[in-house]
């Protein structure tokens, strides 16, 4: 008797039409069909012969090449007489030992920047995120950074303007003077003015689109990842804004600065103060399973929720905003993914929100 | 067998597998870990690290 042992690394998500087969030790996700879901599910208390010897002839075939692709994947191996014990499922408990994690700004003005410093230092904070209209020069840039010196912040990344006296020498200026920096995008460029190469201490980007703060939330296979840390972060809480606070362009602390509810204004109270306001954490143990569609979806772990854009279809007993992410065009029913901007069901949230920002 | 090139005792066989490793000398950031300091931490090494997952989806 030979018995299929899967590797505690290993994640199985099920959707409503496929599954996801996650490595948490490579940090990889693939692929496959519903049906391999329930021949893994009868690995689990079977033993192979007998779980093959369970289907019919045609498809006793097809049982062994799963079993094949489960062990060329290395997602699991065999024993022999029994189930080693030596595998215990992983624990998914998420424990983040900051009091907020990330802070998003949209810039207004530097002196934002050094009324939050204390505040960031008291809560821990590891990461800034600045979107700003304003052409930063690197002298702007070299002060951000410069700010933060000696702070608990372990990276910020800045969304720019480009412009003309963006060049080389530039780049290498931030390159030489900013330490926590750690991505750098300059968008609305037309044309990059140098090849850009891993030569600097922070990722580079041109992007040639304007980028506006309200383009944030989309859903994308390119955002999706696979590790432990986030993973385990969106099955306890939502992916998105646990332990995150937003400051808006006009210093409203929100929980994203996208997000319509403010928890008063950085001129008036701290952002210690606006975090322990009622009201601040609702969304944060918000996660996928609790989110109408992306319940059934088979990426809901490795995905990155948005609340601040939805479909605006449904509320939970709580009123909180349990709709699937707006600028999401992945249909887990039907496994394809479409222009999320062109489905006729989302136009009357596209409008409220077009709308919202003309106000 | 292994080849004798002249020395006096036989040289133990220390790899039975060897493999020619390329190396490129192109510098990968990703591999470099950068250090700042941190007053709270009161870290010298504290490392600088990218968020797990994408902390905004502008792009």
């Amino acid at each position: 008797m030979r018995y299929f042992n899967l590797f505690s690394n290993i994640l199985v998500t099920k959707g409503a039409g496929r599954i996801l087969i996650s490595d948490l030790q490579r940090n990889v996700s693939e692929l496959y069909p519903l049906e391999l879901y329930d021949i893994m599910e009868e690995f689990k208390n079977h033993c192979i012969e007998n779980v093959i010897d369970g289907y019919d002839e045609e498809s006793k075939f097809m049982v062994k090449e799963y079993l094949d692709i489960l062990l060329q994947n290395e997602y699991g191996f065999i024993t022999e007489d029994h189930w080693d014990p030596n595998f215990p499922g992983l624990s998914y408990e998420y424990d983040e030992p900051s009091i907020l994690s990330e802070i998003f700004v949209e810039f207004s003005e530097i002196s934002i920047l050094k009324k939050i410093k204390q505040s960031v230092e008291h809560l821990r904070i590891k990461h800034l995120i600045i979107y700003s209209k304003k052409k930063f020069t690197a002298e702007d840039f070299i002060e951000i950074d410069q700010i933060f010196s000696n702070s608990v912040l372990c990276g910020i990344e800045i969304f720019s303007p480009f412009h003309e006296g963006v060049n080389k020498l530039f780049v290498n200026t931030l390159h030489k003077n900013t330490e926590r920096i750690y991505n750098i995008v300059f968008y609305g460029c037309r044309k990059k003015p140098f090849r850009t190469r891993d030569e600097f201490r922070f990722t580079l980007y041109f992007a040639e689109e304007e980028v506006k703060i309200s383009s944030c939330g989309k859903v994308d296979l390119k955002y999706f990842n696979t590790n432990i840390s986030k993973v385990s972060e969106a099955v306890n809480h939502n992916s998105c804004l646990h332990k995150k606070v937003g400051i808006d362009i006009s210093g409203n602390i929100k929980n994203c600065p996208l997000m319509a509810e403010s928890f008063g204004n950085i001129n008036d109270i701290s952002l210690e103060d606006a975090v322990i306001k009622p009201g601040f954490r609702k969304y944060w143990n918000l996660t996928k399973d609790k989110i109408e569609i992306c319940k059934d979806c088979e990426f809901r772990y490795v995905c990155t929720d948005c609340r601040a854009y939805t479909e605006r279809n449904h509320t939970n007993n709580e009123g909180l905003d349990t709709s699937k992410p707006l600028k999401c065009g992945y249909d887990p029913y039907t496994g394809k993914w479409e222009t999320w901007s062109r489905n006729p069901l989302k136009q009357k949230a596209i409008r409220f929100y077009e709308e919202q920002t003309k106000t | 067998m292994k080849e004798n090139f002249g020395e006096k005792h036989k040289l133990p066989l220390s790899f039975k597998q060897m493999e020619y490793c390329e190396h490129t000398g192109k510098k990968n950031n990703k591999k470099i870990i950068y250090i700042l300091k941190s007053e709270k931490y009161q870290s010298n090494f504290y490392v600088r690290e990218k968020p797990v997952k994408p902390l905004t989806r502008l792009l």
